[in-house]
């Protein structure tokens, strides 16, 4: 069951979560959604556990694991920072566990929490190269992370798709406003779709055309850069 | 021969000297009581592997402070660096002078003894101030501060409670006081007034830096507060004025309080040394048991009991006196 | 006092640099630790002092930085299990349970019901050597010497006991993917028991004679209070949370394992202060010995191995474990990408959360008492640095 706090959020996109994540809902969210979101879990008595930074092909994802002491039940906020530019909103000011957990990103990860009270180096000496990037090839589509990202179709993984991008992304536009209904949707054939996941991620397949908000022509790019 | 004019110089001179042993040796025997009560305290042996249950552990502790290199920081106040251990440990011998461990064994007869002592007590603090004001280290400083507070604070009560004892007996004179109680616990005056022996008690502590009131070489927060810098023999210097410091305190509080070398059963120096080391025993027992206070609460204490405390036992001793006498 | 030049000119490392001085006047900037005799392990605190209160201070982390995390990118999951003794080494079982917990969860594996009371008894058992060593660190940063070695004493007893199970006496590594190590046999049951009952009256004399100290009491009492509302911004948790007020471990709260079949409390004080964190760990102890004597007496027997691939291969995906450490809430974050290496294990420790609210905390207190607030605590630094 999704908490009721987890409906009021603004968020691209909500999915309950099989209760081998460990959570009870994920959330993606956009850099401009992710304050608010804090602020209302923080308000309802939400305390930040961590902020775990994952290198994937779309970029860093932040999640921003949320618990309550009441009533358990892990909340996740999910924010893609891109690899290009890595940069986040901070939440120091406002949950200030927070500051910590931000600065250890961006040791780790290099991103840069904008409006952070005084992002330096914490566990690492400063200007270390951050160690957990990966390298291009090692990297998995943020899609067989998280049900809140777009799963391929099953038949999808071609080459003419990296072709179709242009043609795909209007499609996908529209997905993402439609996200959050989608994910209402989904919540019921949820434990479905879960078992449906791993068939869905095939492996060495290109990713950047399914993520929504990284505009394919800039994300071949960046690709392209990396390799 | 020599003129028998200089035969008080003489005496106090082979008594100097006497002493300077005395405070050595007895540094190692307080260091092995210490670690050995510290030990049974803390249900372990102490040292045991130096000798026959550890005994010569003391002195091989004072050959390796002595082979020492002594460092010198190089932003420390050199002459006042080292002038500060030596100001620290020669004021010590003596205080030992006017103190009568027997009927005829002291340095010097003084008829203001109590004074002398309290006196050159006070130099001890000018040197604590003075180490951690020359080795330039932030925590030297804050140990100093703490140390010159601390003391300035309790001289006070034991001032007070020296100054009672003094109405009762009518005399400053170490000698006099001692043989004006008599043998027999009932005569003394730490049992006739024990409020001033129990304030005079709790500031030895305060004056001597020792445990719960160590707070100038506070571990915990100063790490080892004014003597941080102090390697070798120079913090050999502080770790013996401490101890000889204890000493003479409690051989002061033996003579005021608890009639010095008389004792029911044959009076003498043992009597003497028997009561100090009782004394030194609760001090050391003391250490090992409580936790460490923190500085505002050490003041508190002063300022709120024990000055307060000592002033209405001094007036209240001073009626008695009145209405008995 | 002669003042090199050299002293003002020198360029101190990056840390001193930044720690600019406040807008206060006469106010002096004490670096204390790494190498301090009370900021256990390799904490550095840089302080801003006035007189002897504290304007400002912040912790400096990363001296015993090993990026476990990388580590755990590139070991199998296997390899990586010794790592999760070294993180915190006071109570590695926990760490080791909270990782085992998360790969068990992700690749869904079985553990049989002899292996999970296994694991609940010998993470008890840690989690009283845990407190002990806490118990006697924090009382020595009061300036009590003695306490530590009478808790040294005790969980020397409990150091043995492990030993015949699990092979070591600190870093412990006895946790498997779906059971543990070894079996316990009756000479540990036995040895257990006896160490309960024993336990039970040292428990007794340490509250007569520390806990009830005079001094200790005004050492701790109204020290660093924390408030529920900040404890929960700065996502402390464990005996920190508790001892303001809010019942939360997370043995009752997400129950893992055989917990919800025990039956024990959670010690709960709402002061805030050091002196209600310091009851809470004691009365734990307690509640541990409690738990460790039901899990003896409702021990089945069985298997302490469950099935497991030769090569642990967890599907894609992602999975987060939280187990209650003797600190608190012991987080692992895994993300599995389908190959015998994990993706990503991030670690979330305790004591990372509950060390964040040290700067909230000290602020205009003395420095006498940061050290109590800092002991309070709880700190162990492997696992903040991680």
């Amino acid at each position: 069951m999704i908490p009721n706090i987890a409906q009021s959020l603004k968020a691209e996109a909500m999915v309950e979560c099989d209760p081998k994540t460990g959570q009870a809902v994920q959330l993606r969210v956009t850099a401009e959604q992710l304050l608010p979101a804090a602020e209302t879990l923080d308000a309802a008595g939400y305390f930040l556990e961590d902020v775990s930074g994952v290198d994937v092909q779309d970029g860093f994802e932040l999640n921003y694991h949320f618990d309550h002491v009441q009533t358990p039940g892990r909340i996740t906020l999910r924010l893609m920072a891109s690899h290009d530019d890595p940069k986040a909103p901070s939440l120091a000011l406002l949950i200030p566990g927070a500051d910590w957990h931000e600065r250890e990103c961006y040791d780790f990860f290099g991103v840069d929490f904008k409006g952070h009270p005084d992002l330096k180096a914490l566990l690492l000496e400063p200007g270390t190269e951050p160690p957990l990037i990966r390298d291009a090839k090692s990297r998995i589509p943020a899609f067989e992370l998280s049900l809140v990202y777009p799963q391929p179709e099953p038949e999808a993984a071609d080459d003419e798709e990296a072709k179709k991008a242009a043609a795909k992304a209007k499609a996908k536009e529209k997905a993402a406003a439609k996200a959050k209904e989608k994910a209402a949707k989904a919540d019921e054939a949820n434990p479905e779709s879960a078992a449906a996941k791993p068939e869905a991620a095939t492996d060495g397949e290109q990713a950047e055309a399914e993520t929504p908000e990284a505009k394919p022509a800039e994300a071949d790019k960046q690709e392209g850069a990396e390799q | 021969m020599i003129n028998p004019e200089y035969y008080p110089l003489v005496r106090m001179v082979i008594f100097l000297v006497a002493m300077m042993a005395f405070v050595g040796l007895n540094a190692l025997v307080l260091v092995y009581a210490e670690r050995k009560i510290a030990g049974h305290v803390q249900r372990r042996p102490g040292p045991f592997h130096v000798g026959w249950h550890g005994l010569l552990q003391p002195l091989a502790d004072a050959g390796k402070l002595m082979a020492k290199q002594l460092l010198t920081p190089w932003s420390s106040d050199k002459l006042l660096f080292w002038a500060a251990p030596l100001l620290s440990f020669l004021p010590v011998i003596l205080l030992f002078l006017p103190i009568p461990f027997g009927e005829t064994l002291y340095g010097l007869n003084v008829n203001l003894g109590v004074v002398l002592i309290l006196a050159f007590s006070g130099l001890n603090v000018l040197a604590l101030c003075l180490a951690g004001w020359a080795s330039n280290n932030k925590y030297g400083l804050l140990g100093a501060a703490r140390a010159v507070a601390q003391s300035v604070a309790y001289e006070i009560p034991l001032l007070i409670s020296v100054l009672t004892v003094a109405l009762m007996s009518g005399s400053l004179d170490l000698h006099a006081i001692t043989v004006q109680q008599g043998a027999w616990p009932w005569q003394w005056y730490g049992v006739l007034n024990p409020l001033a022996f129990f304030i005079y008690f709790i500031s030895i502590l305060g004056e001597t830096n020792r445990a719960p009131f160590d707070l100038p070489e506070g571990e915990s927060e100063l790490t080892a507060g004014f003597h941080t810098e102090y390697s070798g023999m120079g913090f050999g210097m502080f770790f013996l004025s401490e101890y000889a410091n204890m000493v003479v305190v409690c051989c002061v509080a033996s003579i005021l309080f608890l009639g010095g070398y008389q004792g029911p059963i044959e009076s003498g120096w043992w009597w003497f040394l028997l009561k100090v080391y009782a004394l030194l025993f609760i001090i050391i027992w003391m250490r090992w048991t409580f936790p460490r206070v923190r500085f505002d609460q050490l003041l508190n204490i002063n300022w709120r009991w024990l000055t307060p405390l000592a002033l209405l036992n001094l007036v209240g001793t001073v009626i008695v006196l009145r209405l008995a006498g | 006092m002669t003042m090199s030049p050299q002293l003002s000119s020198d360029p101190s490392d990056f840390y001193s640099q930044s720690f600019s001085k406040g807008a206060r006047e006469n106010t002096l900037i004490l670096n204390m630790g790494p190498q301090h005799p009370s900021t256990h392990g390799v904490l550095r605190v840089i302080v801003e002092l006035d007189g002897e209160y504290i304007v400002r201070a912040e912790p400096v982390l990363g001296y015993i930085h090993r990026m476990h995390e990388f580590m755990g990118q590139k070991k199998t999951y296997t390899q990586y299990l010794p790592n999760m003794g070294r993180v915190d080494y006071l109570h590695a079982t926990a760490w080791n349970w909270a990782y085992v917990g998360a790969v068990e969860q992700l690749a869904g594996i079985e553990v049989p019901e002899r292996a999970e009371y296994i694991r609940v008894l010998t993470c008890e058992i840690n989690r009283i050597c845990s407190h002990l060593v806490w118990w006697g660190a924090y009382l020595l940063d009061l300036g009590a010497f003695t306490p530590i070695l009478y808790a040294f004493e005790d969980r020397e007893f409990l150091l043995d006991i492990l030993q015949r199970v699990t092979g070591s006496r600190l870093t412990y590594c006895y946790f498997r993917f779906g059971g543990v190590y070894a079996d316990v046999d009756d000479k540990f049951i036995d040895d257990t028991r006896t160490f309960i009952q024993r336990f039970r009256k040292r428990l007794k004399m340490y509250e007569a004679l520390v806990t009830k100290n005079f001094i200790l009491r005004k050492r701790c009492e109204d020290i660093g209070v924390l408030s529920v509302q900040t404890a929960r911004k700065y996502g402390c948790t464990g005996p920190v949370i508790r001892g303001s007020g809010v019942p939360y471990d997370v043995r009752r709260a997400v129950p893992y394992s055989v917990y919800p079949e025990l039956d024990f409390e959670i010690p709960t004080f709402s002061e805030g202060d050091a002196m209600a964190r310091y009851m809470v760990r004691l009365k734990e102890m307690e509640q541990s010995l409690r738990i460790m004597e039901q899990v003896m007496d409702r021990m089945p027997d069985g298997d302490i191995q469950g099935k497991t691939p030769k090569t642990l291969k967890p599907p894609k995906g992602e999975t987060y474990f939280a187990v209650e450490g003797a600190r608190g809430k012991i987080g692992v974050h895994l993300v599995s990408d389908g190959s015998a290496t994990p993706y990503r294990v991030k670690l979330r420790a305790p004591g990372y959360s509950n060390l964040s609210c040290f700067a909230e905390l000290s602020k205009g207190t003395l420095i006498a008492d940061a050290v109590s607030i800092l002991g309070s605590l709880d700190l162990v630094i492997p696992e903040i640095d991680r």
